[in-house]
């Protein structure tokens, strides 16, 4: 088992805005038992002080992710937003970035996974390779994109 | 040994990746540093047994070792700038 999966990659996703998409997502993953309950308060929580907007090239990416101790089944859940949403920007405590795409960890510990963590990470600032993930349509093509990417057999649990 | 620190939020993912990054790239330059993720949260005691802080989140206060940018580490921009700094830090 991968940390990524077909049916928790969204496309052409609607949410008016951070907390909104957050809210949904965070919902969805504890309606389907890959957190507890307390993650929604967690991830907001954390976002608020510590913003996980990308500044990346081509364009900017989020990474949002909650502390480890509310995750019962890890994965990353991988969203093309309808409209790009907007996040605090990493390492600042004032400026955004308009998010094309979010990525949200729902991981544990990270050190069985640094080499996907990575590899993901390098993707974000890859050209081809999110050139390759604006023109895939379905799950299916982005799953076929990460493969390709990020060294997903290397990380099975 | 010289030893640098990474933090982010949680201490999980983003601290994670750019200390393993760190380490990969201070190992091809052969400087021998420990380099370890830790908890924001513990942050005050780390920084009194390291060398370098290397932050993920805007730095608020004064610290009485050098700061390097994490984002650099991360996203691979201004990379080597902030890997030079590094590197001049740690040789002292």
């Amino acid at each position: 088992m991968t940390l990524f999966s077909e049916e928790l990659i969204f496309l052409d996703y609607h949410a008016d805005n951070q907390y909104d998409f957050l809210e949904k997502m965070s919902n969805y993953l504890i309606e389907n038992n890959y957190v507890s309950p307390t993650y929604l308060e967690a991830i907001l929580t954390r976002e608020k002080k510590y913003p996980t907007g990308l500044p990346s090239e081509p364009f900017p990416v989020a990474i949002p992710h909650g502390d480890p101790e509310h995750v019962i089944k890890p994965c990353i859940v991988v969203t093309r937003p309808h409209h790009p949403i907007t996040f605090g920007e990493m390492g600042t405590l004032d400026s955004t970035v308009n998010a094309k795409y979010i990525f949200m960890l729902v991981v544990k510990k990270a050190d069985s996974q640094i080499t996907l963590l990575q590899n993901m990470i390098d993707m974000f600032m890859n050209e081809e390779a999110m050139k390759k993930l604006e023109a895939a349509n379905t799950s299916n093509q982005i799953m076929d994109v990460l493969k390709q990417y990020i060294h997903l057999e290397k990380e099975e649990a | 040994m010289k030893r640098v620190i990474v933090a982010c939020g949680s201490g999980v993912a983003t601290s994670q990746m750019v200390a393993s990054k760190v380490a990969r790239l201070l190992k091809e330059k052969k400087i021998n540093a420990h380099v370890d993720a830790v908890d924001i949260k513990s942050i005050s005691t780390h920084i009194k047994q390291c060398d370098a802080y290397i932050a993920i989140t805007a730095p608020k206060t004064d610290y009485p070792v050098p700061v390097l940018n994490g984002i650099a580490f991360l996203t691979g921009m201004n990379m080597d700038k902030e890997l030079d700094k590094l590197i001049e830090i740690l040789k002292k």
